[in-house]
């Protein structure tokens, strides 16, 4: 059985992390962050998540920016790893988007002649576990899935599955996608948005209990996840937000472009 | 991680630069042929499909004769899983248009697999793999992993990329092109050669011992450098110790290098091996130098041709090999083919972000 032993989120509607014994809101106005931008959240700065320096993060792609600082807020909230072995940690990532916006910045500099090849690293929707490994030392296995808007939910009963079957003893899994000018391309029903949230999963410690991952099945009793204000690779996150939070023992199931991902929360 | 004995490649195909599948592939790889030409437009030598007409995105175009070619041959059966894996997918497309004005039509990434599996083949279960030259792999490990979970009864396993100038001048930006073909773990060695391909592999769980097994399979990361490979080779070397657990390392006849030709990759690869192996590490061979690095396909292929060796007890000579490095030397197959008994190939692959995967194929019977 897995557990959630730790939590963290970005949205538009500010910052937030949890642990078993506690859960901590940080509005965008506490932060004096600014105001919301285009993107759904104000710019991201490393201040925001980081105590200390993190010079790295202001060159990274927008994709990135939100996941790393989503991992952060769940591996602070988790006392910064302790006890993990942190080669056993693996990634399992979750996005819908992907590098779009990158991709658009870099393809300008190249159509301008001078290929960037600091945008260039970041064309690949991976790259976030990448920084992630890096800032936190994870040299577990990690994979990117992509389901559409199934995504999130897809991560997060892999990264379940990946416990349970004893394929990794813990694992981060982070879900996001920024969406920003580039995105709107793709046609009237993108609209703006940048966020993320990163799930701490281990076979030990204290947390919610997450077990009994299915993949396309019939929903029978469990409760249905419908759709909440966040999109992308991020949808569900918020619908199962304050089950995760909570105290209400149930199994979910949410469902998306034909696919679903059902799991019991004990 | 190791997998159950009856977890095996049941059928198993690419379209390369060659413009052939598997049979014939192993069959211009052993005869030592290289399909990487000069390219003006790409500005350094590349290995690309033949171009044909195609109705919408390539790359979409590529999978879809792939997977049909699976689905057509391997008849899966029971509940099926698509897993699509790539590092771009359609994004030109989406490009193309957005650099026109036009409303894109054309887009994310992760459609490919929707596209193939619901609409054109009407499959139960599909996702995308991208981890970057990992893909491949990558995705061969989540479709052992969905069928050993009983997700699924068949699971068909879908690679391709293809070369653009958004690719191309990217690689030229990070000074990571040869503009010679690539000559991987030569000492003269000096970049990566881009090529495109696609491949498809249908995985089953089935005791039919003509079909070559999926053995075992480590991964790791590198956490070291986003881009570069960790020098020590030591996050390649925990992939495969995780691969190798509980392995006779005698038992490894072969491996099927990464082997891009760019001087830190194939030097990180050359120490993990010598790590791993105790200094001792069984002859390597890597195809990059005859079709080019085919991105999110190249994990994919490699898994097919290290299946192919383990069961015809034949390794391909590595194109552009001449020479190599005194440091953490290898006994790299070039030239011409060399023989082996039938067995264990180990095949691995790195990528951006530090990704590395290992994954052990068993010989079928022919």
């Amino acid at each position: 059985m897995a557990r959630l032993i730790a939590y963290g989120r970005v949205s538009p509607a500010g910052l937030l992390s949890w642990a078993p014994g506690g859960v901590r809101r940080t509005s965008w106005v506490e932060l004096d962050a600014g105001a919301v931008a285009e993107f759904g959240t104000p710019k991201l700065r490393a201040k925001y998540f980081f105590d200390e320096p993190f010079t790295k993060y202001g060159r990274m792609d927008p994709l990135c920016k939100v996941a790393v600082g989503a991992a952060q807020l769940a591996v602070k909230a988790s006392g910064d790893l302790i006890g993990l072995d942190r080669d056993e940690v693996a990634q399992v990532g979750g996005t819908m988007l992907g590098c779009l916006e990158v991709d658009a910045q870099f393809d300008d500099t190249r159509r301008a002649g001078a290929p960037s090849p600091a945008l260039f690293v970041y064309t690949l929707p991976s790259m976030f576990q990448g920084e992630i490994a890096i800032k936190f030392h994870l040299r577990g296995r990690c994979t990117l899935l992509s389901t559409g808007e199934l995504s999130a939910l897809t991560a997060l009963g892999t990264g379940i599955r990946w416990i349970e079957k004893g394929r990794a003893k813990h694992v981060l899994v982070v879900v996001g996608d920024a969406a920003g000018p580039a995105a709107a391309q793709l046609g009237p029903d993108y609209t703006a948005q940048s966020a993320a949230a990163a799930y701490l999963l281990s076979g030990e410690g204290n947390g919610r209990e997450l077990a009994d991952v299915r993949f396309n099945t019939e929903p029978g009793e469990a409760r249905i996840l419908e759709p909440g204000g966040l999109k992308y690779g991020t949808t569900f996150v918020d619908a199962l937000e304050p089950l995760l939070l909570g105290d209400e023992k149930t199994r979910v199931h949410g469902s998306a472009g034909g696919q679903s991902v059902s799991f019991r929360i004990g | 991680m190791h997998l159950p004995s009856d977890m095996r490649i049941a059928l198993a195909g690419a379209l390369t630069p060659f413009d052939n599948m598997q049979d014939e592939l192993l069959q211009v790889l052993i005869a030592g042929q290289c399909a990487i030409q000069p390219s003006e437009r790409y500005g350094a030598p590349v290995a690309l499909m033949p171009r044909r007409e195609r109705d919408g995105p390539i790359t979409d175009a590529l999978a879809m004769d792939v997977a049909t070619w699976a689905d057509i041959e391997g008849r899966p059966d029971g509940r099926r899983l698509l897993v699509y894996c790539t590092t771009k997918g359609r994004f030109d497309w989406w490009l193309a248009e957005r650099n026109a004005g036009k409303q894109a039509k054309y887009g994310l990434f992760s459609e490919v697999a929707e596209t193939l599996a619901v609409q054109k083949l009407h499959y139960e279960g599909f996702r995308t793999v991208s981890n970057a030259c990992v893909s491949g792999a990558q995705g061969v490990i989540e479709a052992a992993e969905a069928l050993l979970d009983g997700d699924c009864d068949t699971a068909v396993v879908v690679g391709s990329d293809h070369i653009t100038e958004f690719i191309s001048q990217g690689f030229s930006s990070l000074n990571a092109r040869s503009s010679h073909p690539a000559r991987p773990f030569d000492h003269t060695r000096d970049g990566l050669s881009l090529g495109e391909a696609c491949a498809a592999v249908l995985l089953k769980r089935s005791n039919d011992p003509r079909f070559p097994r999926l053995v075992s399979y480590g991964c790791s990361n590198d956490a070291n450098h986003i881009s570069g490979p960790s020098q020590d080779g030591s996050g390649l070397a925990l992939a495969i110790e995780r691969a190798l657990d509980g392995i006779d390392k005698s038992e490894i006849r072969a491996i099927c290098a990464h082997g891009t030709a760019t001087v830190y990759n194939d030097a990180m690869e050359a120490r993990a091996f010598h790590t791993v192996f105790e200094g001792a590490p069984p002859p390597v061979f890597g195809i990059k130098g005859a079709i080019g690095h085919t991105l999110g396909a190249a994990g994919l292929i490699e898994v097919i041709v290290s299946a192919t060796v383990a069961t015809e007890g034949l390794i391909p000579p590595t194109v552009g090999f001449e020479q190599g490095e005194v440091n953490y030397p290898l006994d790299v197959v070039h030239g011409e083919p060399r023989k082996i008994e039938p067995g264990y190939i180990l095949t691995t692959n790195s990528g951006f972000g530090g990704m590395n995967t290992a994954i052990v194929v068993g010989p079928g019977t022919l």
